[in-house]
């Protein structure tokens, strides 16, 4: 079970959850702003549809929300079969022959996968993003596929990348959370994998800080 | 050993005829409990029967010591864009 029950939603805003309402701001620069003479910048403000919370459930409180926006799958996934039936596979560990198209891991030099992949356990691939399963709520849309007929599906993502940060007043601890803003919780094991797998996109460690 | 035991009973319930357990119905579950692990009896229909065994979790690591561990695959560059 991807979501949790309707009956057993709660009426707080929890990690994972899918919401919407909540506009998001992104400066854009050409460079940064170190003088007066590099002052030309843009601030892109969007009402995305739907974008999933990524404040831990303990630091949803001081009219601050993390959130990123729930986006098109990536059209690449469709290249892994193995992916193809449950793209939510994406969210946990698997092993590295399975992470790669089967055609592509056959042609993968030893000494490569021996460096780009972790042979002897199972690991995180797209470490950026997190799949969100189709839901009724969630509104189907058409991939558009270079190699293939396009596909119709609900499924979305969250990239990591693009979290950003939204002030709400109504956002506080011990306080009601604007309930009708919430569509969707996660189930306990949903939001844990979520939870396992955005903490492991930020302890990756550099090759260049290993001793 | 509990884990032959646990081994053992896992067989039974498949019904694999090589298993000798005299409770082929039983299983057993290991539940982890902060730094300890509570091995269960459970009966067919998962009801409690009884404690088998409390041990030490010999993993040592702390969660942010797994998570740093945790592998990863370089796989992206292998699809097409």
């Amino acid at each position: 079970m991807f979501y949790e029950r309707e009956e057993l939603t709660g009426s707080v805003f929890r990690f994972g959850d899918v919401v919407r309402g909540f506009a998001c701001c992104t400066p854009i620069l050409k460079k940064p702003l170190l003088d007066t003479t590099s002052s030309l910048y843009q601030i892109e403000v969007c009402t995305s549809h739907f974008s999933a919370i990524l404040s831990p459930c303990c630091s949803i409180d001081n009219e601050i929300l993390l959130l990123a926006p729930l986006q098109a799958l990536l059209p690449s996934f469709f290249q892994n079969p193995w992916l193809v039936e449950d793209f939510t596979r994406v969210n946990r560990k698997m092993p590295a022959e399975k992470s790669v198209p089967p055609h592509k891991w056959q042609s993968i030099p030893q000494e490569v996968k021996e460096r780009e992949f972790d042979l002897e356990n199972d690991g995180y691939a797209f470490d950026d993003f997190f799949v969100y399963k189709e839901h009724p709520l969630l509104p189907r849309y058409t991939v558009n596929l270079p190699n293939g007929p396009n596909q119709e599906i609900g499924y979305y993502i969250v990239d990591f990348k693009t979290a950003y940060r939204t002030n709400c007043d109504q956002i506080r601890r011990n306080k009601p959370h604007p309930v009708e803003a919430k569509l969707l919780q996660l189930s306990k094991e949903s939001r844990s994998d979520l939870r396992e797998k955005i903490a492991a996109y930020f302890a990756r460690v550099p090759s260049e800080d290993r001793t | 050993m509990i884990e032959d035991e646990v081994q053992s009973e896992r067989t039974a319930a498949t019904g694999d005829p090589s298993s000798t357990s005299e409770k082929p119905n039983n299983h057993l579950i290991v539940y982890p409990l902060g730094q300890y692990e509570i091995v269960i009896r459970l009966s067919e229909n998962n009801s409690f029967l009884d404690v088998v065994e409390v041990r030490v979790n010999k993993d040592f690591r702390s969660l942010s010591q797994r998570i740093a561990s945790t592998g990863h695959h370089n796989a992206e560059q292998f699809y097409e864009r």
